[in-house]
């Protein structure tokens, strides 16, 4: 299907218009693209080698019987490759981790001949196994996909790999997903519907009707009064676990084939949920409530504005036996014709037999405390307080409490529910929180812990006025402006490094020109370094932080300083 | 034919007893019958376990369950109940696996092919993708041992590899079974796995062939040239200098071409062009073992349940040749049109094309590495959109070169020199128009049902994977006019949309004083005052069957007389009808449309190849000739037929 963009610019060409081949330049870029199995190294053909940059739109050529190929009539500028074929990584021409970008950038000036680029592309990994079903028979159709496991602050986080798409297991049951980079992976069924009304009869129950089927009876044993039972596959990963946090975590290198990993993936009972919503002082108003399943430590149904019956009662059908979180927002009526929020925060583990479960819409704790200036504090009419919450599992955080701050500096954010958070303040133009004391603590470099029935007082918050900023030029060996690196500023305190994203630039794209400007990191001693590759999740990883440490300059940043510091790339 | 209804088993539309009419269902009184079965293997009766089971119960037409799907997987003993069925007639489904990766392992309906360990089937049912059988329930009847018995499907199996041996990875692999009359019905497709392995699954019985499809997909570079120009100057414009990546103008550079590769994401499975020392060489479409031209005589014949090994595949490189040319429509050329280059033989097949290009500004397209061999290039616009009561208002709206439904082919035969300046001239569409008639004193239907009438003129046998596009249609005016703009030269039916309107059933489409109702009609020239008339008189079939097959009943079928139609007959045409007796007996068909029919009672295990022509030449000597007329009720007896 062609493209919107594309076929709008089409029907807008003249006839007749000179075909003059846009911007051809005189460089030229080529080399080998060589494939390494054991020790001996073949050159690859039929890849597909493609070319981005300056100027021009994506290129490609197809490698030949030498796995030679080039680029010509390049303009001058910079370029990254890439290259491609199937069951091989594709590889990012000049990245050091094998199957991840980015690319390093390649200049070339005009006439420029650059001949001698060597690429060795490894083959991909593969994991390979069998679904089976509950009485050990292949289960055709189940999907199969993989989770990359990575650690974000010491914790793993699981995310869908980039680029790998689901397979579906044949009609064997076997499945094989290939082309997958090193990394640690989790492999799972993938389930989440269930098929409603369908039933799996008992042998006593088919003895029963049969009976009755050749007796002639007008009806079948089982009380029609009774919930016709749902079946359902849920989510299962490999050994053959339903949570995620306990299932098999696979190590692959480079052109590893791990085979036999099979899974059961069995037919559950769906149970369903009769669920009565309270409050402190009679029904929730407009409670809104999402489930999210703690096993697979994601979201599983987002929220929505529930309407209980007249007995505050509603059914939620169909659930598959696992550990869920209900979690939802509600108000009730306070004084005066106010509004109090209410949040909801359950865990129920089902198990197959229909429940009965009371979510219950709290109110919650009160966290207070005094902004500090020196020497005087700012007009402070639009400043409000913002706890940020850091949920458990992502996406189930509907409300960040906040609050308006008084004339005299003092704060109290009401309705907090129980969690950790992260203070932030907005409303004081050029004025940033530089700390915030509790109990001798700096809760801004750790997470302000909310607990059940206790409340906050007493967080003194520090602001200032003037923001700090560390600026600069990056430049190569030859002193040419070097756009294709990235800026990174780490906290000197290791013990940070995890725990205080504030105190960190995250990746800074340094400007065409060079130039680079990190602004508003909160006075203490830094790291500064200049990287050629990484992607945001590297900067969870101190293994990676230790690598930017040992190549970083140390900086000291005092309140409002205004710190320049070029750097120069190389020898 | 089996091209629309591969993996869905035929019921036949059996109508032995007068139609339960609409919202009629509701008014029966508690439903109350009772099935209890058991599911098995038909070559082994080893019981099934976890296969769902749908209960079908039947309206007037075809087989629509009512309110929420009746669903039971069968237990570790195959076995399993339905409760409380309403009386009336009913079918089991069986399915394993199901025909599209549903979102939990189970079934989705969707289109698509089945991928379980068995085939499709259903109660009933006595060999691979036979008819299902309805069960009749009186009110309280019960039914104690409903077995149903379900066959094995097959597997080819195979590694795919280029010319030096090595494998060839993420390409598409096709099935296409041959039916007894040499045309190709639909078959699944697969990709090949890193080793270059295939498999091709859940197949019926029967023979196929099997195929690596290379479609290239082209563009001249002067338009590539001219949109990467313009794609420059939003970029200076915009201070950016990295343009954005555009996938169909992604790909490998042919002389003055642009072969698209597809980017990361819409692999297309199609091996990029090599140029070696000025000579371009491509993988082309290869067909099992290695040959590049389709032959259904080299077709593999796999037996039900069989797991077909080493059907390898090797594709060679080839030379090609540059085949160049215009395309125009009233001498004017058309811009940014696709031009197909398809093997010559292989109709519309869009798995079988060689290549697409699009024209640039000047109608001009280029096919820069053709195999050598005999094609056809064709190039068509879709027909007008509904809705068309206007139709003047139509053939203004439509913008494009030609106007709707234009079309041209042209044979070509590329040799090592290639050609050059190929003229590809497209003609006009036809047109289709006529109005809507109803006879009878019965109310007419409102205008919310006229509404939502169509006119369709579809396509008597697309071939699998067709490329042609949308298909032509048209809505009723307020005078109950219709016009279907921008029809292709073909083999079409012209119906309404549905046969049934309350009291009212189609009785015929007139053109030109010839009836067509469900009958494939070559559409050739314009077509006007083509009458679509309805009566609430129809006429109706009586039938009885003397004899029956020991364990396979009688099936009574009743299909056109005129010979021309049985080629490409379709399989939903209501001019096929088909009844299954348990016994000897007989029924009525209330509603039939008028006109020469032959009626036969066979064993149902003969209609294997239903509906073809081979299965219709077979069964003529054996029926007996029906005229159905207007209005009347038609009698007609039987005796069974034994066929060897």
């Amino acid at each position: 299907m062609i493209s919107m963009l594309l076929c709008s610019l089409l029907l807008q060409t003249p006839r007749d218009l000179p075909a003059a081949a846009p911007s051809a330049g005189s460089a030229i870029i080529g080399g080998v693209v060589t494939t390494t199995e054991g020790t001996s190294r073949t050159p690859l053909r039929r890849a597909i080698v493609s070319i981005a940059g300056t100027g021009i739109i994506v290129r490609q050529v197809a490698t030949d019987e030498l796995g030679r190929f080039a680029f010509e009539e390049l303009p001058p500028g910079r370029f990254t490759l890439t290259v491609e074929k199937g069951g091989y990584l594709k590889t990012f021409v000049g990245s050091r981790r094998p199957g991840r970008p980015p690319s390093l950038p390649i200049a070339v000036v005009a006439g420029q001949r650059v001949m001698d680029l060597a690429v060795d592309v490894p083959r991909g990994s593969v994991i390979e196994g069998t679904v089976r079903d509950e009485l050990g028979g292949p289960l055709a159709t189940a999907q199969v996909s993989v989770l990359q496991r990575l650690m974000v602050a010491g914790e793993p986080r699981f995310s869908a790999l980039a680029g790998t798409s689901r397979v579906v297991a044949d009609d064997r049951g076997r499945y094989r997903i290939y082309g997958l980079p090193p990394g640690d992976y989790v492999v799972q069924t993938v389930g989440g519907g269930t098929l409603t009304g369908a039933e799996v009869a008992t042998d006593e129950e088919i003895k029963a009707a049969d009976a009755a089927a050749r007796a002639g009876a007008s009806a079948g044993p089982r009380a029609k009064s009774t919930t016709p039972r749902v079946v359902t596959r849920s989510i299962v990963y490999a050994p053959g676990v339903t949570d995620l946090r306990t299932a098999q975590v696979i190590s692959l290198g480079v052109n590893e084939e791990r085979t036999g990993i099979d899974l059961t993936n069995a037919l559950v009972f769906a149970a369903a949920l009769d669920l009565l919503v309270t409050a402190p002082s009679g029904p929730p108003q407009n409670p809104s409530i999402g489930i999210a399943s703690v096993s697979r430590q994601s979201v599983f149904t987002g929220p929505g504005i529930v309407r209980p019956g007249a007995n505050s009662h509603f059914v939620m059908p169909g659930m598959a036996p696992g550990h869920y979180l209900f979690y939802g927002s509600a108000s009730e009526p306070g004084p005066n014709g106010t509004s109090v929020p209410l949040y909801l925060s359950a865990e129920v583990t089902v198990d197959g037999a229909d429940m009965s479960v009371s979510l219950d819409f709290l109110r919650g704790q009160t966290v207070s405390g005094q902004l500090i200036a020196a020497p005087t504090l700012p007009t402070l009419t639009d400043a409000r307080v913002t706890l940020v919450a850091e949920g458990r599992i992502p996406g189930t955080t509907l409300r960040n409490p906040d609050a308006s701050v008084n004339a005299d500096g003092s704060f109290v954010v009401t309705g907090v529910p129980p969690g950790r958070y992260r203070i932030g303040l907005s409303g004081i133009g050029g004025w940033t929180l530089v700390s915030a004391t509790l109990s001798g603590a700096d809760v801004l470099d750790a997470p302000l812990e909310v607990r059940a029935g206790s409340d906050i007082g007493g967080v003194a918050a520090t602001i200032s006025g003037r923001a700090t900023e560390i600026s600069g030029v990056v430049t190569d060996s030859a002193g040419r402006p070097s756009p294709e690196f990235t800026a990174l500023v780490i906290p000197a305190d290791r013990a940070l490094w995890l725990t205080a994203p504030r105190r960190t630039s995250g990746l800074v794209k340094i400007a065409s020109d060079g130039r680079y400007q990190v602004t508003g990191l909160p006075p203490g001693d830094y790291l500064l370094a200049v990287i050629v590759d990484a992607d945001p999740q590297q900067l969870a990883d101190p293994a990676f932080l230790e690598q930017v440490a040992a190549g970083a300059i140390p900086i000291r940043l005092t309140e409002g300083q205004q710190l320049v510091q070029n750097l120069k790339i190389g020898g | 034919m089996k091209t629309a209804i591969s993996g869905a088993v035929v019921v036949w539309l059996a109508l032995a007893a007068a139609p339960i009419a609409q919202g009629q269902q509701q008014a029966a009184t508690n439903p109350t019958g009772l099935i209890v079965g058991r599911v098995v293997d038909a070559s082994t009766d080893k019981p099934l376990a976890g296969v769902l089971l749908e209960l079908g119960i039947e309206t007037t037409l075809g087989q629509v369950a009512v309110g929420p799907p009746r669903r039971q997987l069968s237990n570790a003993q195959g076995r399993f109940v339905f409760r409380d069925v309403p009386a009336g007639r009913v079918t089991v489904r069986a399915t394993v696996g199901g025909n599209f990766p549903g979102p939990n392992g189970f079934i989705s309906n969707s289109s698509g092919f089945p991928i379980g360990a068995y085939l499709p089937g259903g109660f009933g049912q006595r060999r691979p993708d036979g008819a299902l059988r309805q069960l009749t329930l009186a009110q309280g009847q019960n039914v104690s041992d409903a077995e149903i018995r379900m066959w094995r499907s097959a597997s080819l199996n195979g590694t795919v590899t280029d010319e030096t041996g090595d494998p060839l990875v993420d390409v598409v692999v096709g099935a296409a079974r041959v039916t007894s009359d040499g045309t190709l019905a639909n078959g699944p497709t697969t990709k090949t796995d890193d080793r270059g392995m295939y498999r091709l699954s859940s197949l019926e019985p029967g023979r196929y062939i099997v195929f690596v499809p290379q479609t290239q997909t082209v563009m001249l570079m002067d338009s590539v040239n001219v949109v990467t120009a313009r794609l420059q100057e939003a970029a200076a414009k915009n201070g950016v200098s990295v343009l954005p990546v555009v996938p169909e103008l992604t790909g490998i550079r042919i002389g003055t071409s642009l072969v698209s590769t597809g980017t990361s994401g819409m692999i297309t499975g199609t091996q990029p062009p090599r140029t070696v020392n000025g000579a371009t060489y491509v993988l082309p479409t290869t067909f099992l073992p290695g040959s590049t031209t389709l032959n259904v005589n080299a077709a593999v014949e796999i037996a039900a349940g069989e797991d077909r090994t080493a059907a390898d595949l090797t594709v060679r490189a080839v030379p090609t040749a540059i085949v160049s040319g215009t395309l125009t429509a009233s001498g004017v050329p058309s811009n940014g049109m696709l031009v197909h280059l398809l093997p010559a033989g292989s109709r519309d097949a869009a798995l079988f094309e060689t290549a697409k290009a699009r024209t640039d500004a000047n109608g001009r397209f280029t096919f820069p590495a053709v195999p050598l061999g005999s094609y056809t290039v064709v190039a068509f616009n879709d027909p007008a959109l509904p809705p068309a009561p206007n139709p003047s208002a139509v053939e203004h709206s439509v913008g494009i070169v030609g106007g709707p439904g234009a079309w041209g082919a042209a044979p070509v035969s590329v040799g090592a020199e290639g050609v050059a300046n190929l003229q590809l001239a497209m003609r006009p569409g036809f047109s289709i128009r006529g109005r809507m008639d109803f006879e009878g004193s019965s109310p007419r239907p409102d205008e919310a049902a006229l509404k939502n009438l169509r006119i369709d003129v579809t396509r008597t046998r697309p071939q699998f994977r067709s490329i042609a596009g949308a298909p032509a249609m048209s809505l009723l005016d307020p005078t109950q006019q219709f016009a279907v703009i921008g029809v292709t030269p073909a083999r079409y039916t012209i119906r309404p949309s549905t046969l049934v309107i309350g009291p009212w059933r189609l009785k015929s489409v007139q053109v030109g004083g010839r009836e067509v109702a469900d009958l494939p009609v070559e559409i050739s020239e314009d077509l006007n005052n083509v009458v679509v008339t309805f009566t609430d008189q129809p006429a109706s079939l009586v039938f009885d069957v003397a004899g029956a097959d020991a364990d396979d009943g009688a099936t009574f079928m009743l299909f056109p007389a005129d010979r021309a139609a049985w080629s490409d007959l379709p399989p939903t045409s209501a001019r096929l009808r088909g009844v299954r007796l348990p016994t000897a007996g007989g029924g009525t068909l209330p509603f039939v449309l008028p006109g020469d029919y032959l009626a036969v009672a066979v064993s149902e295990s003969l209609l294997a190849d239903f509906p073809s022509e081979v299965l219709f030449t077979k069964l003529a000597p054996l029926a007996t000739a029906v005229r159905v007329t207007a209005g009347q009720r038609t009698s007609v007896s039987l005796t069974l037929k034994k066929v060897q």
